[in-house]
């Protein structure tokens, strides 16, 4: 018992004393003011268009309080030593981002397939008679071109 | 009162036949409402066009703003103009137990429209298996806005009374009551001033 008291003390301790030295939370405030609507946030995969590369970020938003949601990747170049990373693109794609013929997504990642890469998204469809998944696959050819293919699953 | 022939086709001086089979799907069966909405598009030729692509979505009717009325599918085949539906018991105050009991927690979308969908007329709202669409040109803004923020433009006059007469006639032609009329974000989640300026 009095060990379990000692140790109860020791952390409190501890935590006191993190909280007293000052680290703060940088992006407290950014975290803080994301819009509830963005669910999904991820990195996935890098890019390399002329002398700029960078990595992919994944976004998926919900819009009508979550009765359909949209995509979006973003183009994120790579910061060094003397750069801090800056965005560079958004892509939307019109054919998923659509308010007469919703998707609700529900997963999102990427794979790297040869010199392309590929953001795979799964979702339920709003005109579907019989409930479904679909798998979405976008091919991202440059900063202003992709294909989307549906996959059969 | 319309004249319509076995295709369902609307023969009438004030109605320009422009079908896309491309947005037509099964067969129609039964029709039990009107669902009014708007394009999201600047004009019609720009609605007509994507109506040409294979397995758009589009709706039964579209009117222009200078008051020409397209029929672009079969009053007797489907569209996917509607999507998933809100639960009409809720909105009307008149849920019993066993509805509420499967609501409970569900979300908008999917998980509320599909137990809908289950639901027999009129306990739910019409829909794409038995609702006519009519669609009205015109845009939300501002473009880039959240959806929140972005609202339809007005329906000219010369619209508003193309609609009010279009619904006067299907309604008096295919006995469908007044009551089953609604705007699109009446039934589904949808932007909320689609469709907020139409009357009929």
């Amino acid at each position: 018992m009095v060990k379990i008291f000692f140790a109860i003390f020791l952390i409190g301790g501890l935590l006191q004393s993190a909280m007293a030295t000052g680290s703060e939370s940088f992006l407290l405030g950014a975290v803080e003011n994301l819009p509830t609507s963005l669910r999904i946030v991820k990195t996935c995969g890098n890019w390399q268009y002329g002398q700029q590369e960078g990595y992919y970020r994944l976004i998926i938003g919900d819009v009508h309080n979550g009765a359909g949601s949209e995509v979006y990747v973003q183009f994120i170049t790579n910061p060094d030593q003397n750069t801090a990373s800056k965005l560079i693109k958004t892509l939307a794609f019109s054919e998923l981002n659509n308010d007469h013929s919703q998707y609700y997504f529900q997963s999102i990642d990427c794979s790297t397939v040869g010199k392309f890469t590929y953001v795979n998204v799964t979702g339920q469809y709003e005109h579907d008679e019989i409930p479904k998944m679909h798998h979405i696959s976008i091919k991202l050819i440059d900063m202003n071109h992709y294909q989307l293919v549906e996959k059969k699953k | 009162m319309l004249h319509i022939d076995s295709n369902g086709r609307v023969l009438s001086p004030k109605v320009k036949l422009a079908i896309s089979p491309a947005i037509e799907r099964g067969e129609m069966r039964v029709i039990h409402g009107i669902v009014v909405h708007q394009t999201d598009s600047p004009t019609a030729v720009a609605t007509l066009n994507g109506y040409k692509i294979p397995k758009s979505n589009g709706a039964h009717f579209l009117i222009d703003k200078d008051s020409t009325i397209y029929q672009t599918a079969s009053i007797y085949k489907k569209t996917h103009h509607v999507g998933w539906i809100k639960s009409r018991c809720i909105v009307e105050h008149s849920c019993s137990s066993t509805d509420l009991r499967a609501l409970k927690n569900k979300r908008p979308g999917a998980p509320i429209g599909r137990i809908e969908a289950r639901k027999p007329f009129p306990q739910r709202y019409p829909f794409n298996e038995d609702a006519i669409g009519i669609e009205n040109v015109g845009e939300a803004f501002p473009k880039k806005a959240e959806d929140r923020q972005k609202k339809f433009e007005h329906l000219t006059s010369q619209q508003q009374e193309s609609l009010r007469w279009l619904i006067h006639e299907l309604t008096q032609t295919l006995k469908i009551s007044m009551s089953e009329i609604f705007r699109h974000s009446e039934v589904s989640w949808k932007l909320e001033t689609e469709g907020a300026s139409a009357r009929w």
